[in-house]
C-alpha cells in the first residue's frame, strides 16, 4: 500500500473514531437512543445518512460497470429512479415519521405489529429483512476485501479490519454515531466521485458522447449492447428502486430520525440532488473507460481503468471513497437488523419485562453476532448467498403490499398482510429457482408484488379487521392523513 | 390528500410514463444535443432534471412551513 493511501486511510479511520468518542459521550442507555438517536437528528445529518445509506460501493464500482457494459439505459435504471424515490419520502416517509413520533416505534416491523395486532406479521417481515439483507452485507464485505487487497492488504485482514471499525463506532455510539459517520462518509464519497468525473472530463480532449457514438452506437441506445435494458426490465427496476424507502428497513428506519417536519422536508429536497450529483461521475467513468479500453474483462474494472489516466493521488482518494460508501451502507444495515432482533424478536415477544441494561446488552451482542456472521459468510460465500444478495431489492419489495395496506387502506387485516408476504416471496422464488419464466419480460419481483397485492386485497376482504392497537393506529392515520 | 396533491401525483406519473415510453425515450440510436459541453445532455437526463425541479417544488408545497 503506498504511503499516501495509507496516510489517508488512517486519517479517515481517526475521524470515525472521533465520531465514536463523541457519540459515546452523548449516549443514553436506552434502545430509543441507540437505534434512532432519540429522534433528534437535524437537517444535514438526516439527509446525508439517508443518502449515504442508499449509495453503497456499488455506486462507484458497479454503476460505471453498468454504463460500460449496457450504456445509457443505466441512467434510467438508477439515476431517474433514485430521484423519483424522493416522492416516496412524502408518501411513506412522512407517515412513518409521524407514527414514530406518536407511538415511539424503533423498528418499521414494530409498526406492522401494532397496526395488525400481530406478532406473526412482525416476525415474518423481520425475517424477510434479515434473509435478504445479511447476504447483501456479506457481499459488500467481499467487495471491500478485494478492494483493500488491490492496495496491498491481505484480503482476510482487510475484511476483518473493515468489520472491526464498523463494530467499534456502531457499538460505542449507536445510531447517532452511525448518522454522523454517514454524513462524513457520504460527503467524501460525493466529492471524490465528482472530482474523478471532473478530472476525467478535463483530461479527455473531445466530447464524451460523440466519441462513444463512434466507438459503439449501441451504448447510446436501449436495450444496450447486451440487450439488458428492455422496457419491461427498466420498468421492473424502476418499481424495485422507488419503493426502497418503504421496503428496505435500513432506509425506512431513517424516517424515525428527523427531529421535525422541516428536517423531513430537507431530506426530500436534498436527497434527490445528492442522487443526481452522485450518478454524474458514474456515467462519465463508465463511458470514459469504454473509450480507454473497450475490451475489459469485466465492467467492474471501469473505475480502475479511468484511474490509470488520472494523477496518482486520485487512486488513493478513490480507495477511501469506495470504502466510505461501503461502510456507510453496511453500518446502517447492521444497526437496523440488530434493532429487529433486539426489539422485535426479544423485547416485543417476551411477556416478562426485560431490564434496560439487559436490552442494551442484547442490542450490542446482536450487532456483534450479525457482523460476525456476515464476516464468516464473506470468507467463502455459498452460491445461494450470492443469489440472495443480488435479490436483496427484489426480496424486500415483497414487504410493500403489507406496508401500503398498513398505511393507506383501513380494511387491511393481519391475514391479508401475511398472505401478501408469503405469496410475494413464493412467486419470486418460483421465478428464481422454480424454472418459471416471468410473463412479458418483467422481473419475477414485479409479479411477486402484483400477486402479493392481490392476496392482500382478497384475503383482507374476507377476514376480520384489526382490533385494539390496530384501531388506535388507524384512527391516528385517518385523523392526520386520511385513509382509503 | 387535497386536489393539488392529486395534480402533483398525476404530473409525476406523466414524467415516469414519458421516461419509460418507447415512443418518447430514444429506442433507436441516440442523438446527442446541446453540443459544446464536455459531455452532452440527453433526453433522460433532461427528464431527470425536470423531475428534480418538480420534487423540490412539490416538497415546498406539500410540507409547507410547519415544524
Amino acid at each position: 500500500m503506498n504511503l499516501l493511501a495509507l496516510g489517508l486511510l488512517l486519517a479517515y479511520l481517526l475521524v470515525l473514531l472521533v465520531f465514536a468518542y463523541y457519540g459515546f459521550r452523548r449516549r443514553e442507555d436506552t434502545l430509543e437512543d441507540f437505534f434512532v438517536g432519540r429522534r433528534e437528528i437535524g437537517k444535514f445529518v438526516a439527509f446525508m445518512t439517508f443518502s449515504a445509506t442508499l449509495f453503497s460501493s456499488f455506486t462507484l464500482v458497479g454503476m460505471p460497470g453498468f454504463f460500460y457494459t449496457h450504456g445509457i439505459g443505466s441512467w434510467v435504471f438508477i439515476a431517474f429512479a433514485d430521484v423519483f424515490m424522493a416522492v416516496m419520502i412524502w408518501f411513506f416517509g412522512y407517515r412513518i415519521w409521524a407514527l414514530g413520533k406518536k407511538f415511539r416505534y424503533i423498528t418499521p416491523t414494530e409498526f406492522l405489529r401494532d397496526r395488525f395486532d400481530s406478532n406473526s406479521v412482525m416476525i415474518i417481515a423481520g425475517l424477510i429483512g434479515i434473509l435478504f439483507l445479511l447476504p447483501y452485507i456479506s457481499i459488500q464485505l467481499v467487495g471491500a476485501s478485494i478492494l483493500l487487497s488491490t492496495a496491498g492488504l491481505p484480503s482476510l485482514i482487510g475484511s476483518l479490519g473493515f468489520v472491526l471499525v464498523i463494530l467499534v463506532y456502531s457499538e460505542f455510539g449507536g445510531m447517532r454515531t452511525v448518522a454522523w459517520t454517514d454524513a462524513f462518509q457520504g460527503s467524501l464519497f460525493l466529492l471524490i466521485g465528482l472530482l474523478i468525473g471532473g478530472l476525467f472530463l478535463a483530461w479527455h480532449p473531445g466530447n464524451l458522447f460523440l466519441d462513444v457514438l463512434r466507438v459503439d452506437p449501441a451504448l447510446l441506445s436501449v436495450p444496450g449492447p447486451a440487450g439488458l435494458f428492455t422496457y419491461p426490465m427498466m420498468i421492473s427496476f424502476f418499481i424495485m428502486i422507488i419503493f426502497m424507502p418503504a421496503t428496505q428497513p435500513q432506509l425506512t428506519v431513517r424516517f424515525f430520525l428527523p427531529k421535525s417536519k422541516k428536517v423531513l422536508k430537507t431530506m426530500m429536497i436534498a436527497s434527490p440532488i445528492f442522487a443526481f450529483l452522485a450518478m454524474l461521475p458514474t456515467l462519465v467513468i463508465g463511458l470514459g473507460a469504454r473509450l480507454i479500453d473497450p475490451a475489459l474483462a469485466s465492467g467492474d474494472l471501469a473505475l480502475p481503468t479511468v484511474l490509470t489516466v488520472l494523477p496518482g493521488f486520485v487512486v488513493a482518494l478513490a480507495l477511501i471513497s469506495v470504502i466510505a460508501s461501503s461502510m456507510s451502507t453496511v453500518d446502517s444495515q447492521i444497526l437496523v437488523l440488530s434493532s429487529i432482533i433486539t426489539k422485535d424478536l426479544f423485547v416485543n415477544l417476551r411477556k416478562k419485562k426485560i431490564s434496560r441494561k439487559a436490552r442494551m446488552w442484547i442490542a450490542r451482542l446482536s450487532m456483534f453476532l450479525l457482523l460476525g456472521a456476515a464476516f464468516l459468510i464473506s470468507v467463502k460465500p455459498p452460491k445461494l448467498i450470492v443469489t440472495l444478495s443480488i435479490l436483496s431489492f427484489a426480496g424486500t419489495l415483497q414487504l410493500l403490499p403489507a406496508m401500503m395496506g398498513a398505511l393507506f387502506w383501513r380494511r387491511t387485516t393481519k391475514w391479508g398482510a401475511l398472505a401478501s408476504m408469503v405469496v410475494g416471496v413464493a412467486v419470486l422464488s418460483l421465478a428464481q429457482w422454480g424454472g418459471w419464466r416471468p410473463w412479458f419480460g418483467f422481473h419475477g419481483a414485479i409479479w411477486g408484488l402484483a400477486f402479493g397485492m392481490l392476496a392482500l386485497v382478497l384475503v383482507s376482504l374476507v377476514t376480520r379487521p384489526p382490533t385494539r392497537n390496530g384501531r388506535k393506529v388507524v384512527a391516528f392515520l385517518e385523523k392526520e392523513f386520511g385513509m382509503l | 390528500m387535497g386536489q393539488t396533491h392529486w395534480g402533483w401525483i398525476a404530473w409525476f406519473l406523466i414524467i415516469a410514463s414519458w421516461t419509460y415510453s418507447p415512443m418518447v425515450a430514444p429506442a433507436g440510436v441516440f442523438s446527442p444535443f446541446i453540443l459544446g459541453l464536455p459531455f452532452t445532455l440527453f433526453w433522460w437526463m433532461v427528464l431527470t432534471l425536470i423531475l428534480l425541479v418538480s420534487v423540490i417544488l412539490f416538497a415546498n408545497r406539500a410540507f409547507g412551513d410547519g415544524r
